[in-house]
């Protein structure tokens, strides 16, 4: 966000003076009311304890302090003047505060996706994904967002999946011939999947402010995810074909669609070939009991994995989940480029390589999704291990980074995380303080006597979101505004997982515009643009996020189709 | 001498995420260990109920260490509407200002920490699984807030001097750029792997 100081600094050096000190003197003016309060000179009405509390940690926001800082000082300010909590409360706070262990998810996903970023996933996730759908019109663009997509799926955080995305597939794009604007609009927008695929450090920070189980929004996330992805997708289509952009040349002078058929061909051997423990385990099945009827073994082993939480814990399941781990060990590393195979050719073949070599960051997913879910792991369990396998990958099998390399990103891994970690110590403080004022309760009763309905909050909310969007980056406004709206969203009957999704939808939207859309910046230096150049490139996009968001918050259904399917309600 | 902190808090701080990430993979590991019967009397021999409670205070620590070495880095992000608009002159004094109020929750912080953490050291409370004396992990408030004072202080001096601020510089979020591979950054062909052929 400091890019834009440098965009903006004026050209006289004193301009604003009235306004700089207007900046300064509004915090001073509320503590000093506050105090005031203290020692009796003044008094406040409920309401104006309230508008205090907002008007105080807004001042502070204002001057450009950090916001943890602001959060914090706002509390104790208010505690010392306000109240007879004991300070010592609020010390003791910045400790417990972090005492939950579901927090911990957060500093070991930013790990992991470190380690993935800088360790050459995302190149290979792209060579997949172009394969898969380059010839199709948007080419490149649209394998952009697929391989966001894909990477989304193994990382929770969405300027890393432009970084990680973008960094390899924006040179390819302008050396192919793209307008420059259309391949940072794609990547800009199609990062912010990064926090809506699960895992998702956005939907962590949710479910530990709210207290919703992180499992279910993470399996809530991916139909919404999948959907936003191919409304992407098609826009992207639809852009490039009205502009004739090119696509990735197709073989052999066949058509299009014959490649399309080859490249789907390609990706259902892969399939097939990925599932292959399952045959096993149905042949294992019908062997150690003869008596039983073939479908009903075959369903039981393909749909149990999918359809039965408890599956994995028993003992032919866990069995099977060991033996397609290691089989897909064994297959990542013996079948990329030995496709020489006379039913494999043209992109089939192309298919099937670059599947199998980035099998390895794919099988990242059945890592963390499917641990979760099966309860093998808890969350925080499921992104140790991801960091740990990320890990792995990228210095011994990958080997795109070398051991040197690792102290470096375990330092701005632990940066990033020790950031978000004080913002939500002091997060934390606030909604306690919010809890203190019974504000939360307040607003549900105001909303609910004046007849209110969850149509009315939702557009409310949005509104209010998108506008935070403008001022602050999503992990703040999630810890400040969650705590507040939940348990209006409660009392409305809203679904706690639908609002943590179409929050989650929100922040992405608020990444993608400016003035402080991270992604945004971060896109803007990977395709050297500028900001204001920037934003107009991603409009379109930006609109199809728009209309998705409309989508999933007066459509409960879409976030919460899943987990009603897999029976975790 | 600064240079010795410097080096003492990243090393600190790397070894604690480090070290809890590994603490979490061994435990998880053991739990699944101790379930296959051929390795259960040897997963049964180490107890290791109090790794969640070691890896909590573990990222406490590295929490309130890491927020002081990000200050030194400029990663503590704050909204900047409203100071863009300012000239340069009036823009360093509000600034000046943030940083200042940082100090001073840090300071009150850490102070307050100190005598909760006196407080805690005089009764004999002990941590549950671990059993260390509580005021142990307590130490990091302190510690850490009086050390994330210093470094708002040390970045406000050196900004009342210079007129710089570290800069986390956002496009390298996760720094992939410049840690490329010089293969990757030029190409021979600059298509993804999967589309040569």
């Amino acid at each position: 966000m400091n890019a834009a100081i440098d965009q903006t600094a004026g050209s006289d050096p004193r301009h604003g003076t009235g306004l700089a000190l207007a900046i300064i003197l509004v915090p001073v003016v509320l503590v000093g009311m506050c105090f005031l309060y203290k020692f009796g000179l003044v008094s406040f009405t409920p309401g104006m304890r309230v508008s205090i509390i907002f008007a105080l940690l807004l001042a502070m926001m204002m001057t450009g302090m950090p916001v943890s800082i602001a959060l914090g000082l706002t509390v104790l300010t208010f505690t010392f003047t306000l109240t007879t909590v004991p300070l010592e409360t609020v010390a003791l706070k910045l400790f417990t505060g972090l005492e939950k262990f579901e927090i911990l998810a957060v500093p070991f996903f930013i790990l992991a996706g470190n380690f993935l970023t800088h360790g050459g996933v995302a190149k290979r996730m792209i060579a997949f994904a172009t394969s898969l759908v380059g010839h199709l019109f948007g080419g490149l663009g649209l394998s952009a967002v697929v391989a966001c997509a894909l990477f989304a799926a193994v990382s929770g955080s969405s300027p890393a999946t432009v970084v990680a995305i973008g960094s390899v597939i924006l040179p390819a794009m302008v050396a192919q011939g793209y307008p420059r604007r259309f391949g940072a609009g794609i990547v800009t927008t199609s990062g912010a999947l990064g926090i809506l695929i699960p895992p998702s450090i956005a939907m962590v920070l949710y479910a530990v402010s709210t207290g919703s189980s992180i499992g279910k929004l993470f399996i809530a996330g991916i139909v919404p995810g999948l959907a936003l992805a191919f409304l992407l997708g098609l826009t992207t289509w639809y852009i490039a074909r009205k502009n004739g952009y090119p696509r990735v040349p197709v073989e052999g002078g066949r058509t299009a669609s014959q490649a399309s058929l080859s490249a789907f061909y390609g990706l259902v051997l892969c399939f097939i070939a990925t599932t292959f423990p399952l045959f096993i385990g149905w042949v294992i099945g019908l062997i150690t009991n003869p008596g039983a009827s073939f479908s009903a073994l075959f369903t039981g082993d393909v749909f149990g994995f999918i359809s039965q939480s408890n599956y994995l814990n028993s003992r032919h399941g866990f069995a099977l989940f060991v033996l397609s781990v290691l089989w897909l060990l064994f297959a990542g590393y013996l079948f990329p480029n030995r496709a020489k195979l006379g039913f494999l050719r043209h992109e089939a073949a192309n298919v099937w390589n670059s599947y199998w070599v980035s099998v390895w960051g794919l099988l990242l997913v059945i890592i963390v999704i499917g641990g979760i879910y099966a309860g093998l792991f808890t969350p925080t369990e499921a992104a140790a291990m991801s960091a740990v396998y990320a890990f792995v990958v990228a210095v011994f099998v990958y080997r795109d980074m070398g051991l040197k390399d690792v102290p470096r990103v375990l330092l701005s891994s632990a940066n990033l995380s020790a950031m978000l970690l004080y913002i939500i110590t002091n997060a934390v403080l606030f909604s306690f303080l919010m809890t203190y004022e019974n504000i939360p309760q307040a607003l549900a009763g105001w909303m609910i006597s004046q007849g209110l309905g969850w149509v009315s909050f939702l557009l409310v909310v949005n509104v209010l979101l998108l506008l935070a969007g403008n001022v602050m980056e999503p992990s703040s406004i999630i810890l400040i505004m969650a705590p507040i709206l939940f348990p209006v969203a409660m009392k409305l009957g809203i679904d706690p997982i639908h609002f943590g999704i179409l929050m989650t939808v929100n922040m992405e939207v608020g990444m993608c515009h400016p003035p402080v859309g991270l992604n945004l910046y971060v896109a803007s230096g990977i395709a050297k643009m500028g900001i204001t150049e920037l934003t107009k490139a991603v409009l379109p996009w930006l609109g199809t996020m728009l209309a998705f968001l409309i989508v999933v918050t007066y459509w409960p259904g879409l976030s919460l189709i899943l987990p009603r399917l897999l029976g975790m309600r | 001498m600064l240079r010795i902190l410097d080096r003492l808090e990243e090393i600190l701080i790397a070894t604690l995420i480090a070290a809890a990430t590994l603490l979490i993979f061994v435990s998880v590991v053991h739990r699944y260990a101790a379930t296959v019967p051929v390795l259960f009397p040897y997963a049964h021999m180490f107890d290791l109920s109090w790794t969640q409670e070691l890896c909590i205070y573990m990222f406490v620590w590295m929490a309130k260490f890491g927020a002081a070495y990000g200050v030194r880095t400029g990663i503590h992000v704050g909204v900047d509407v409203m100071i863009n608009r300012l000239g340069f002159g009036p823009r360093s004094w509000v600034i000046l200002f943030g940083l200042l109020c940082g100090a001073l929750f840090t300071g009150v912080i850490g102070t307050l920490g100190a005598s909760f953490v006196w407080a805690v050291s005089q009764t004999s409370q002990t941590s549950n699984d671990l059993e260390v004396p509580m005021w142990i992990p307590f130490l990091a408030i302190p510690l850490g807030s009086y050390l994330m004072c210093f470094r708002f202080l040390q970045v406000a001096f050196i900004f009342w001097r210079t007129g710089e601020l570290p800069h986390h510089d956002q496009t390298h979020v996760e720094g992939i750029t410049d840690d490329l591979h010089p293969s990757d950054v030029q190409p021979a062909d600059p298509r993804p792997a999967g589309v040569r052929s």
